[in-house]
């Protein structure tokens, strides 16, 4: 396939740089190889300026209400659309309708599912048509498995060397604890994504039962942080909070205790590396943590509660309905029982053979083929329309060039794929990559 | 005798940027602007070309054109009226807060133009100008809920209780004064007083009990200690 991509373009647009920056520049590497220009970066930049951008294949993060509005700004300007639902990544229902604009079939030309759950799900509820799906597996399952995890094996034992030994809490109450000051206003950006119908009472219920649910969780980790500084007084905690949650409060209420660090460092896949054990209430970073082999405990105070069942992660960690227990067992040492990956072959497909990077850079080949060679070559590529981003934004998506030239190079050469590459720098946030030398089919 | 007929400069000047002769262009709208101060689109497009040109001539039109002068009134009020469907929201923003600089004696103006930008989503300098609107329209009780609810996102919680506190005395309805009440006293971290105001509004029942039970989710500081275990 070497060369078959040459003078093709494929943008690949991030929304959240700590959540798909790696795993995007795994397809990166791949399609590099395959000869495309690929241009990554800053999502709302691409929105912006798809009318001055040749045509070529635009990878989407999602089918929302917003992603979908993005993929129809891309289409009238002459681009394919496919979509990958980094959403969906540690879930094991598939976040109902909802989640997914009803315009995403007319919008969005190609479909990437993370597993044969997904699948099933787009077909038989979306009527989206099978060959307009993929399963190609999510590529950020990729870099929890060798050879990709080199990484963040260096950047893990940088960690371990600062802090020592320490077991990590990963929290994820951004409901309850939002950024954004209370959860009346973590309530308007549900309704603003379309993941909540304030006119639908069983909508609103669902609503109260997640923040029933974080609820119970904040008390679970409480009585876990209590209950293991008793149990153990010389082992170090650190909480790193959920990036859409306010740090503060957990400052605020330890940030006097020695023995416990707030962290809001975004390489959270190194943390969980270097950390002794993850401790988490259901999380995505559950499920990263088992399957980068770290020891995973899972409090899982309410197990009737709907969103008890609907993680990924609680299927493959070791379950604690009493923190006070989890703490023990994690006080008293013991080692990691191997995570239960055959009870997720059915949600995250994972070929020991095959990246689902290089799965989802094929899929994207496919469809780039579809656009003509004199479509390709017929826009200027100038004139592109700065893009100013706000506060939350810029947290969110903030890539210095020297940062995506270092993960180019490291994660090139883990996986074998480290051939040169011209990078340029179009805006702040926004980089155009290109194979150093052309590359022949 | 008739006078002789004054050329329209602003067409020329559009003309001329589509020639791609911009320093034409920066000549031509200067006098539009300058013979017809009422004629908003020459402002407006003055801008428009400056931001989509990179020339040097551009540059200067635009450093001539953002000059926050009364002249450029007209055309500042037009942009609003007309954003175009391709308005990008910092150019709204950019547009908004000059109308503000250039209207200061007219509340209405500063209480639309602070609203608009609550809109957009920019709470600091929303209440900055809905402060400004707030003492021309003093009684004005949509301008002062305004300008508590803009100060609650701006995080001045205790501004945005004194915005409140005058539009209740205005005549701010009893639901609206508790639910804002309530958001602002968590955001002061009057966590006691907060669920005081939450347990008398959600007795009122409707929608308010329903907004105020959201509310009700956000955890409290207390929330994230446990006492340790006697073992």
């Amino acid at each position: 396939m070497r060369g078959d991509l040459a003078g093709r373009a494929v943008y690949l647009l991030i929304e959240d740089a700590g959540r798909e920056l790696d795993s995007r520049i795994l397809i990166a590497q791949h399609l590099l190889e395959r000869g495309a220009e690929v241009w990554i970066g800053q999502q709302l930049w691409f929105v912006r300026n798809f009318t001055a951008l040749r045509p070529g294949v635009a990878l989407f993060k999602g089918t929302n209400i917003a992603q979908v509005a993005n993929m129809r700004a891309a289409r009238l300007a002459g681009h394919r659309t496919a979509s990958i639902d980094e959403e969906l990544f540690g879930l094991i229902g598939t976040s109902g309708k909802r989640m997914h604009d009803p315009r995403a079939g007319r919008h969005c030309d190609l479909f990437l599912a993370q597993g044969a759950a997904q699948h099933e799900f787009l077909r038989d509820s979306l009527g989206i048509p099978a060959d307009s799906i993929r399963i190609t597996g999510n590529p950020r399952a990729d870099l929890l498995r060798a050879p990709a995890t080199a990484p963040i094996d260096r950047a893990a034992e940088e960690i371990r060397g600062r802090m020592g030994p320490f077991v990590l809490i990963n929290t994820n109450i951004s409901g309850i604890n939002p950024h954004d000051q209370d959860t009346y206003n973590y309530y308007r950006r549900c309704i603003a994504l379309n993941a909540i119908d304030p006119d639908n009472p069983e909508s609103v219920e669902s609503f109260h039962q997640l923040c029933a649910f974080e609820t119970e969780n904040l008390r679970a980790i409480a009585a876990f942080i209590a209950a293991f500084r008793a149990a153990a007084p010389d082992r170090k905690l650190v909480i790193r909070p959920h990036p859409a949650e306010d740090p503060n409060s957990w400052r605020n209420a330890h940030g006097g205790d020695p023995g416990i660090e707030v962290v809001e460092d975004k390489r959270h896949l190194a943390w969980i590396r270097a950390a002794d054990a993850l401790v988490h209430t259901s999380c995505t970073t559950g499920l990263e943590s088992a399957l980068l082999g770290t020891r995973t405990i899972g409090l899982v105070p309410d197990p009737g509660n709907p969103y008890s069942r609907r993680y990924i992660s609680n299927l493959v960690s070791e379950i604690h309905q009493d923190p006070a227990r989890a703490a023990r067992a994690l006080a008293d040492g013991g080692s990691a029982p191997a995570p239960n990956l055959t009870a997720i072959g059915n949600l995250i497909h994972i070929d020991p053979d095959e990246m689902a990077a290089a799965k989802t850079a094929g899929a994207l080949a496919g469809l780039s083929i579809t656009i003509s060679g004199e479509t390709r070559t017929g826009r200027p590529e100038a004139g592109f329309r700065s893009f100013t981003p706000s506060g939350r934004q810029r947290d969110q998506m903030t890539v210095p060039e020297a940062t995506l030239r270092g993960r180019l190079r490291e994660l090139g050469s883990a996986i074998g794929l480290a051939e040169p590459v011209n990078c340029e720098a179009i805006q702040q946030d926004v980089f155009r990559l290109r194979p150093d030398s052309p590359r022949v089919p | 005798m008739t006078g002789a007929v004054r050329p329209d400069w602003h067409s020329l000047a559009v003309a001329a940027a589509k020639r791609g002769d911009h320093g034409r262009a920066f000549q031509l709208l200067r006098r539009a602007i300058l013979f017809d101060p009422g004629n908003g689109r020459a402002t407006c497009d003055g801008f428009t070309m400056a931001e989509r040109t990179g020339s040097p001539d551009a540059a200067r039109l635009a450093a001539w054109s953002i000059h926050t002068h009364p002249v450029f009134l007209g055309g500042w009020r037009y942009r609003l009226d007309h954003p175009g469907r391709t308005a990008a929201r910092e150019e709204r923003q950019s547009v908004l807060k000059r109308v503000c600089v250039l209207s200061p004696g007219r509340g209405s103006d500063l209480a639309a133009a602070g609203q608009a930008l609550a809109g957009l989503a920019d709470h600091s300098a929303a209440a900055k100008i809905l402060g400004w609107a707030s003492t021309l329209l003093r009684r004005d009780v949509v301008t002062l809920f305004a300008l508590a609810q803009s100060r609650f996102h701006a995080r001045d919680a205790a501004g945005g209780l004194s915005a409140l506190d005058r539009a209740k005395a205005c005549g701010l309805q009893p639901e609206q004064d508790l639910f804002w009440r309530a958001r602002l006293l968590m955001a002061a971290s009057r966590h006691a007083d907060a669920d005081r105001v939450l347990i008398v509004a959600e007795s009122l029942g409707g929608d308010i009990a329903e907004r105020c039970r959201i509310l009700g989710h956000t955890a409290r500081p207390s929330d994230f200690r446990a006492v340790p275990p006697n073992e």
